[in-house]
């Protein structure tokens, strides 16, 4: 009877939607720490990079001419020139933290500096740079500005040239992105995993443990029914779970890059890779949660269920980033391989370089292990020495 | 007729004028029921025992017949629990065979759940949840129609007055109430049979009141009851007829009035009890 196994759905629903405290952990709180972890680390890296007030102010005196053009090319750099006689008062400025960065070049730089020989052994024309170690702004306003005298300087010796040509295409993701969409197939199996994990203990182990399970099993409802209600609420819960974090990440994300400037789209990735995308993702939700169900079934308690499934998600963790390190993306056979096959066909998808038939393959294989999995699940609620366990 | 009718002439006729026919038809009929269990070390340890495993059915066979109760009397560990939970199709046999109402309970183990009603202190509720919903949630297991649900509902929560916590949590009722709430959802789907391992275990008082007169008022309904006790006093209130089982082997098994003819049921059973022992047949 079909209607059995939805009647154990809506129970299985009930449980879950009913009791604010479990939504709340496992679905809202997922994905709101995600949101928030993200968000307050993109803070940091804007408060780091000295942030958007504006542009950064270098205070400079006796700004020679061959720099002037350089120094306006900066980008977020504002020249204030200033006057010898001026010096103290912006020292002391600095000291209290009130202005950044100084910059003294000696009167005549350039002249000094045409005229000036290594092999002398006479003092160099100097420039002093005075800034604030204890704020991170005016260190930064200080790194830059060393790195922009030292590129001068190897401009002015001009034994040789170097040019730049990089040969980037026009819609190349950025280097950023290349490794956020290598992490996505971690992330979003973990996703999935971490849904399933504070679900399924809970739901079968809790229910062995509490001895709700073999109430059920005295009514005519079949083992194989109460299983695949199990799993496929199971299934719809992660998901949601999933959909949660996810959410919560990419806007997060989306948070933290925004101070960087980077932008966060898939330009590559259409509507065909959205749904192949789809289906990978539901099929391994279908298998992760029979795989912890089983876990759950075979474990006598729910903590049992927990520490058991606590490695089998650190594999999963590996098995996702594995496609990163590369290879295997084009053989057939690694598609069959449950897990492995989710995170290479994901990132296969994510950097729009897949077979469609291979992601077919894997999404089928995943549908199959999971039959197989609520087959031999069934069979264990009906074993009496899983179910009776005192 | 002899066959199937342990005990006299006299109460058989005595039971036919009473309630028809019915009374003569085997509604449960157990043979030579085994049940082995192995036992873990704890397990060995917490029963001072060295053996590997424990025949905690040994050869077992009684009947029950329509309308009566029959009740499985025995120390703890006799094997009481361990066959109702066979007959209820929890666990299986290693051998013999228990056929109720035409259904083998290994063979047609979801025939036999239809028909009967399973209650022990074992079975727990969900406790999340209100006696509302778990009523309606075990009936459409039992694909009950929804009119009756309603009305059987009505019925069972007036009669163990349960409607004014219909709503609230079972986690939140008193232990009383739970078990209250555990009988009637075993019933939600009208047994004819009913299998209860210790009705009054566990019970305050008042509710093991509420609960022996219930299950005289089943009887009175024409239910068959199959009942285990370890409690004299329950077994001589309602049982009809009534099997001494001692090692998980039946001991005697007779009508109430023929094991108490002479003795009270104590005295019966401690006389067993000794005899048994002399032959060496329990190990202690
Ligand atoms: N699942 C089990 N595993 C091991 N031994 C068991 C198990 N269930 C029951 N037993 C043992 O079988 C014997 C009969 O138990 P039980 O049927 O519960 O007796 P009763 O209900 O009459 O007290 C006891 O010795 C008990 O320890
Ligand atoms: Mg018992």
């Amino acid at each position: 009877m079909k209607s059995n196994v939805f009647t154990i759905m809506k129970k299985e629903f009930a449980r879950f939607f009913k009791d604010r405290r479990m939504v709340f952990t496992a679905l809202i709180m997922p994905g709101l720490l995600l949101f928030l972890t993200y968000t307050l680390m993109g803070g940091l890296m804007t408060s780091l990079s000295g942030g958007d007030q504006g542009a950064f102010i270098a205070h400079v005196c006796n700004l020679p001419d061959s720099l002037a053009d350089r120094l306006a090319d900066e980008e977020g750099l504002q020249v204030e020139i200033i006057e010898e006689g001026q010096i103290g008062r912006l020292r002391a400025q600095i000291e209290a933290g009130e202005e950044n960065l100084l910059l003294v070049f000696p009167q005549g730089f350039d002249q000094q500096v045409a005229a000036y020989d290594a092999q002398s052994g006479l003092a160099a024309p100097r420039i002093d740079i005075y800034y604030n170690s204890s704020s991170a702004v005016s260190s930064m306003g200080y790194d830059n500005a060393r790195a922009f005298l030292d590129g001068y300087q190897y401009d002015l010796c001009h034994k040789f040239e170097v040019a730049q040509q990089d040969l980037i295409p026009p819609n190349a993701p950025d280097y950023t992105m290349n490794a956020l969409t290598g992490m996505l197939p971690m992330l979003l199996l973990m996703f999935i995993f971490s849904g399933c994990i504070t679900l399924a203990p809970e739901s079968i182990a809790g229910e062995k443990e509490r001895g709700t399970i073999a109430t059920l099993l005295v009514t005519p409802i079949k083992s194989g029914e109460l299983a695949a209600g199990k799993i496929l609420s199971l299934g719809v819960m992660a998901l949601l779970c999933g959909l949660s974090s996810t959410l919560g990440a990419i806007l997060g994300f989306d948070n933290m890059i925004s101070g960087t400037g980077a932008n966060f789209s898939f330009d590559g990735i259409g509507a065909t890779e959205y749904l192949l995308l789809l289906l990978v993702i539901l099929s391994s939700v279908l298998l992760t949660s029979t795989l912890i169900s089983l876990i759950s079934a075979y474990a006598k308690s729910v903590k049992e269920a927990n520490t058991t499934a606590m490695p089998l998600l650190i594999v999963t963790l590996v098995i996702g980033l594995l496609p990163m390190i590369g290879g295997g993306g084009d053989n057939f056979y690694f598609y069959l391989i449950p897990i492995y096959n989710t995170s290479l066909g994901m990132s296969g998808l994510f950097a729009s370089d897949y077979s469609a038939a291979n992601i077919m393959i894997s999404v089928v294989s995943n549908i199959l292990y999971a039959c197989a999995g609520s087959y031999v699940l069934a069979k264990m609620f009906r074993s009496e020495k899983i179910i009776m366990t005192k | 007729m002899e066959e199937i009718i342990e005990g006299n002439m006299e109460e058989v006729i005595g039971k036919y004028m009473e309630r028809g026919w019915d009374s003569l038809r085997e509604l449960l009929k157990v043979e030579n029921l085994c049940k082995t269990f192995k036992l873990s070390q704890k397990q060995q340890k917490s029963q001072q025992t060295h053996e590997k495993t424990i025949k905690a059915v040994n050869n077992l066979s009684f009947s029950a017949y329509a309308g009566e109760v029959f009740g499985l009397l025995g120390p703890n560990g006799a094997g009481k629990t361990t066959t109702l939970r066979i007959l209820s199709t929890l666990i299986k046999p290693d051998s013999g065979s228990a056929i109720l109402d035409g259904f083998d309970v290994t063979t047609q183990p979801y025939e036999v759940r239809r028909r009967i009603g399973f209650l022990t202190s074992e079975l727990k509720l969900e406790e999340f949840f209100t006696p509302d919903y778990l009523f309606g949630f075990f009936s459409s297991l039992y694909g009950l129609p929804p009119d009756r649900v309603r009305r059987r509902k009505e019925e069972l929560f007036t009669r163990f007055g349960v409607s004014a916590f219909a709503h609230v949590k079972v986690a939140n009722l008193s232990t009383g109430m739970k078990q209250k709430v555990s009988l009637l959802i075993s019933l939600v789907h009208d047994p004819d049979v009913i299998i209860f391992d210790e009705p009054t275990n566990g019970l305050d008082v008042l509710t093991a009141r509420v609960v022996t007169d219930f299950l005289l008022e089943l009887k009175g309904l024409g239910k068959t009851l199959i009942v285990s006790t370890h409690i004299f006093s329950l077994a001589e209130k309602i049982c009809d007829r009534v099997g001494i089982i001692m090692d998980g082997k039946m001991r005697a098994c007779d009508a109430l009035q023929n094991l108490t003819a002479n003795d009270s049921l104590e005295d019966t059973f401690f006389a067993l009890h000794e005899q048994v022992s002399r032959e060496g047949g329990l190990a202690q």
